[in-house]
């Protein structure tokens, strides 16, 4: 099976790298090669197609933008638009160094103070829409809903131990997966959110048996899943057509074992702790790690072994297993560029996480080779034809976004002043699917994330057809009052603020220069928000809704006003706007 | 009571026929569902995994001690300040009127749940106990050594909480809800059905079917567009013409869109306008009276929109319901002693208010309210927390439930023995989630082959109906 799956992938490879060499001849060989002359003149030979990673205008531009970053605004667009490679964006984007969150956590927090609780996710919002570092703070977003720990559902508010999860996501975006989930593993936010944190080893004369709950969660889904994949993400199969279940129950008692002996450090294993503690590694208190045989998924740690070496032998069997490949890149295609990816492409992106490497289009090379590596992976999913060559025919292609994401683009777009989001009440919390977003970043309800991967939307066109679209599970019918009310707020400058006014403006200056041309200002919206994938309809309902806005020749502000956010809210409940493409 | 709006005029004309059927108490029967009357179902999911253990404790002392033993850490937990009582004095005992399942061994409540305890031993409460998913009939040994077919991937909350709602793991697009709500539908011609499936909690698949989708109400005002209700955002009367542009645009399900996820799109957010407007219209016109207080809690909240609901079901055109009420909490690994009992007063003082609103409609008779998890907890504790199990007790509690009674089985607490799975007690179902759906179907009107239809597995056990619930037993 396996050498199966390698000999195709070697000829895909190979495929792939002589369909580089034709492109990268150039136009200039003739082809006559003394051979004998055609009778009749043939049509000249098409000129040689460039390299899907060029990025022709700007409708391609705010196309690739808003898979890989919080939504293409006007700088990033005329940035790529004259670079012209998407290849060369994502290296840049690779090279810059990481924007950490704990620095600015800890600015706004008092030094003997554990911190007010809206501040985690001030600056959260802050990064999304104002990080240079785009790209990054994309995935490390993505990270957050598949290595998932709520920042506040752990025992207290704590926005420098959340802050530091985030930043072992984000330090690792680009890293080594195997790093990912052993900084993880050593965060004080995961280990209090899953319950490991001071978990003891078990002690049979008090009934006594080691949480078992991150030795399950971190199987189901931070690394293989339950059940065994295909390379393409697809499960497989055993001789009785059966998916075939990755652990057992006794693997997850075994593994239970290894995760004890953890706290923080300073003071002992039960308290004393300090607040430097709850943003600094977990420390392993061996006393109360389990002495006993760990035995799970094929391997044993023979009796005895050191916490800290169990849990470096248990994490090193875990990213062993084939499915990480797999069960990763397909999940983190769907937080990026689809929610039903096709199988042949997650078979190319968890290809360049299991050889560390992706070659694009126009030749450049990401990744270091080492399997587990983040960059190639991102790369490599940004960079594939899925993404470059857009839809075509394929009416099943596309992103749903996420309303956090339709949000911060829109604040991204319009180039919001003021992005002090300690100022705006809604902004606290945006999880009520009635009169908010339905959705707040590092707040999901549970380790399962706001929606999961597997969820086929019920009654619904691509239900029908057993499509994958997770992002429907928060994006339904209940919602979409909510999410337009929300956006109203903020689109008409009229959201609820601590000092009214002060914060999250929108500039609209270019838009009021069009606002008395109506089918002009739906053009320029169509292309800034979305790459010009608007239907007709929506053009026709923009412009037509401008027009219908009267303008007061006295007074004309107002009005004028008025026609740029009925255009915009029109355009981010707009089909073209809600899926990406 | 101000005049229906043209649009809710013009739905209220088209289902007539159907109004007028209920009106009079009858419907057209196609399919052989029987839909007299108003009947509903209300399942509150208890997302996490409820530990059973915590809840419904033996008040031998024996028995009581064994399962001490079994959890020594947490009765510790349970045993210092801040936290409240487990003592065996402390339980609420349950007038249990069927002792024979249970060899006369009595059982309590914890004493966070006096009004579930005031609901049973008034006959108006029962407690279905080892319930849980199965293929079939299913022995210790038989689970060691594979012997018979298994649920898929037990003891995963999201797989699990699919299997209790929609008999498979994560991915399965219909729930046995849902099935019964196609059902109703299909027996109902005329009828509009949006508002036959409810969720006041999250959007699981429990209520969707392979025609009928849940509609969610919320648990304070029902949202309406802003746009419109804020007139001066586009300049008052002034923008009259331009508002009903943009609404027209708002509510555009026709984009000509070459996507199948922008066409979804479009029709989820315009069905959301308007199902949520023709609600709001109708509830805010309705006078529903109702003078019931619930507590200020998750579930109060959310029993509470389910009784409102119900006030207004003549208007709504429905005389089958199924309500869906969520809430979390309850994967306590850790921190059981602080968590849960405030988790067990809510759901318990949450049943007693929605008892008390339904007397006060008269419908106390008519509705069926029931609570389902994830799965049950290990009966060895894991330190101050319990871990993921398999099977539960639940409590089904309405004017027609045989109250006062235990159904299903209630083991001993003893992991040793027939009815755990080894090493951490993981109770196995004595009955299953097929039987347990199966029995709410048959009083709210499927009959046994529609029954067979929506439970694949139930011919497999050797009853189709646990008797929780009155009505023929079969």
């Amino acid at each position: 099976m396996q050498l199966t799956v390698k000999t195709g992938l070697l000829a895909l490879l190979w495929a792939s790298a002589a369909t580089l060499a034709g492109c990268s001849g150039g136009g200039g060989g003739s082809s006559d090669g003394g051979s004998a002359p055609p009778p009749v003149a043939s049509p000249p030979p098409p000129p040689p197609a460039p390299p899907i990673t060029e990025i022709d205008d700007r409708a391609e531009a705010v196309r690739f933008l808003n898979f890989a970053t919080f939504g293409a605004d006007e700088t990033l667009i005329n940035q790529l638009t004259a670079s012209g490679s998407a290849s060369d964006w994502v290296a840049g984007e690779l090279a810059k160094p990481v924007t950490l969150y704990l620095p600015r956590v800890a600015a706004l927090t008092p030094a003997d103070d554990r911190g007010n609780e809206n501040i985690f996710d001030d600056v959260v919002w802050q990064a999304m829409i104002g990080n240079d570092d785009q790209l990054r703070t994309r995935v490390t977003f993505a990270l957050s809903q598949i290595l998932v720990a709520n920042t506040r559902q752990s025992g207290g508010v704590r926005p420098r131990r959340a802050a530091f999860y985030a930043d072992a996501l984000a330090r690792n975006a680009f890293g080594n997966f195997r790093d990912l989930i052993d900084d993880v593993t050593y965060t004080p936010l995961m280990a209090e959110f899953l319950t490991y944190m001071r978990n003891r080893k078990g002690d049979e004369r008090r009934g006594r048996m080691p949480d078992e709950n991150y030795a399950r969660e971190i199987m189901q889904l931070f690394t293989i899943g339950l059940v065994e994949l295909n390379m393409d993400g697809t499960p497989r199969l055993d001789a009785q057509g059966q998916q075939i279940e990755t652990y057992t129950n006794d693997d997850v008692v075994g593994l239970a074992r290894v995760f004890t002996g953890l706290s923080e450090r300073g003071g002992t294993f039960f308290n004393g702790h300090d607040i430097d503690s709850e943003y600094t590694p977990l420390i392993m208190y061996d006393d109360q790690h389990s002495e006993l045989e760990k035995s799970f998924l094929g391997t044993t740690i023979s009796a005895g072994t050191p916490g800290d070496e169990s849990i470096d032998l248990a994490l090193d069997a875990l990213f062993a297993h084939p499915n990480v490949a797999p069960f990763i890149s397909r999940q983190l295609i769907q937080r990026l560029t689809s929610s039903n990816p096709p199988p042949a492409y997650v078979e190319r992106v968890a290809t360049a996480f299991e050889q560390g490497r992706f070659t694009a289009a126009d030749g450049r090379d990401f990744g270091t080779g080492a399997r587990g590596d983040l960059a190639a992976t991102v790369a490599a999913i940004l960079l594939d034809a899925y993404v470059l060559e857009g839809p075509g025919t394929d009416q099943q292609a596309g992103k749903a976004r996420e309303p956090v994401i339709s949000f911060v683009h829109w604040a991204r777009a319009f180039d919001v002043t003021g992005i002090d989001p300690d100022n705006e009440f809604w902004l606290n919390d945006t999880r009520s699917p009635t009169d908010r977003l339905g959705q707040q970043a590092f707040r999901p309800p549970s380790v399962f994330n706001f929606y999961r991967p597997g969820y086929i939307p019920p009654g619904s066109e691509a239900g029908a057809r057993g499509m994958t679209v997770p992002e429907f599970q928060i994006v339904n019918s209940g919602a979409s009052v909510g999410y337009l009310n929300f956006m109203t707020r903020f689109i008409f400058d009229d959201s609820p603020s601590r000092e009214r006014n002060t914060s999250f403006t929108p500039d609209y200056r270019d838009e009021r220069a069009l606002a008395d041309q109506p089918s002009a200002l739906a053009d320029h919206l169509n292309m800034l928000l979305t790459g010009g994938r608007m239907t007709q309809a929506a053009l026709t309902d923009i412009a037509e809704t401008v027009q219908a806005i009267p303008i007061d020749d006295n007074d004309p502000e107002e009005d004028l006003d008025r026609r740029v956010s009925a255009a915009v809210l029109i355009a981010i409940n707009s089909p073209a706007f809600r899926i990406q493409r | 009571m101000r005049p229906l709006s043209r649009r809710l005029f013009l739905k209220g004309m088209a289902a007539a026929g159907g109004l007028a059927a209920i009106r009079s108490g009858f419907l057209p029967q196609a399919h052989g569902v029987e839909t007299g009357g108003y009947k509903a179902l209300i399942g509150i999911f208890l997302k996490g995994g409820l530990d059973y253990g915590d809840v419904v404790l033996p008040l031998d002392q024996p028995l009581y001690t064994a399962l001490t033993e079994l959890r020594g850490d947490l009765f510790s937990a349970y045993g210092s300040a801040n936290t409240p009582s487990r003592a065996l004095d402390a339980l609420l005992p349950l007038n249990i009127g069927n002792p024979s399942p249970l060899g006369g061994r009595r059982m309590g409540l914890i004493p966070e749940m006096n009004g579930l305890q005031g609901l049973f031993n008034a006959g108006e409460a029962a407690i279905v106990g080892s319930v849980g998913p199965l293929i079939e009939p299913t022995t210790r040994q038989q689970y060691d050594d594979r012997s018979v077919p298994l649920p898929k991937k037990l003891f995963s909350h999201n797989d699990q909480q699919s299997t209790w709602m929609a008999l498979d793991t994560e991915g399965e697009r219909t729930g046995w809800g849902g099935k019964f709500a196609d059902l109703i539908a299909a027996a109902s011609p005329g009828t509009p059905g949006i508002y036959q499936n409810i969720t006041v909690g999250s959007a699981d698949v429990f209520l969707s079917g392979e025609t009928s989708r849940p509609f969610s109400v919320p648990s304070g005002d029902i949202p309406t567009l802003r746009i419109e209700s804020q007139r001066s955002l586009l300049g008052g009367g002034q923008g009259d013409e331009a508002r009903a542009r943009l609404r027209e645009a708002l509510l555009r399900r026709d984009f000509g869109a070459d996507s199948i996820l922008e066409r979804d799109a479009s029709a989820i957010s315009a069905r959301g306008i308007e199902d949520n407007e023709n609600f709001a219209e109708i509830r805010n016109n309705a006078v529903t009276g109702l003078t019931t207080t619930f507590p200020d809690t998750s579930l109060g909240r959310q029993l509470r929109s389910v009784a409102e609901t119900i006030a207004v079901r003549e208007a709504l055109l429905v005389n089958r319901q199924i309500f869906y009420a969520t809430r979390g909490g309850f994967d306590t690994h850790r921190n059981q002693a602080n968590t849960l009992p405030g988790l067990a007063r809510e759901i318990s003082d949450a049943f007693a208010a929605f008892r008390n609103a339904m007397v006060e409609l008269g419908q106390w008779g008519n509705v069926t309210v029931f609570t389902f998890s994830d799965f049950g907890r290990t009966l060895n504790g894991n330190d101050n927390g319990t871990d993921h199990g398999w099977a539960g007790h639940h409590f089904v509690a309405g004017g027609a439930v045989r109250g006062g009674r235990v159904f299903g089985a209630m083991p001993e607490p003893n992991i040793e023995s027939a009815f755990y799975t080894p090493s951490r007690g993981r109770l196995i179902p004595q009955v299953s989630v097929e039987q347990f759906g199966a029995t709410l179907g048959s009083w709210f009107g499927l009959n046994s082959q529609e029954l067979g239809g929506v439970f694949p597995n139930l011919a497999n056990f050797d009853t189709a109906n646990l008797g929780f619930l009155e009505g023929p037993v079969g």
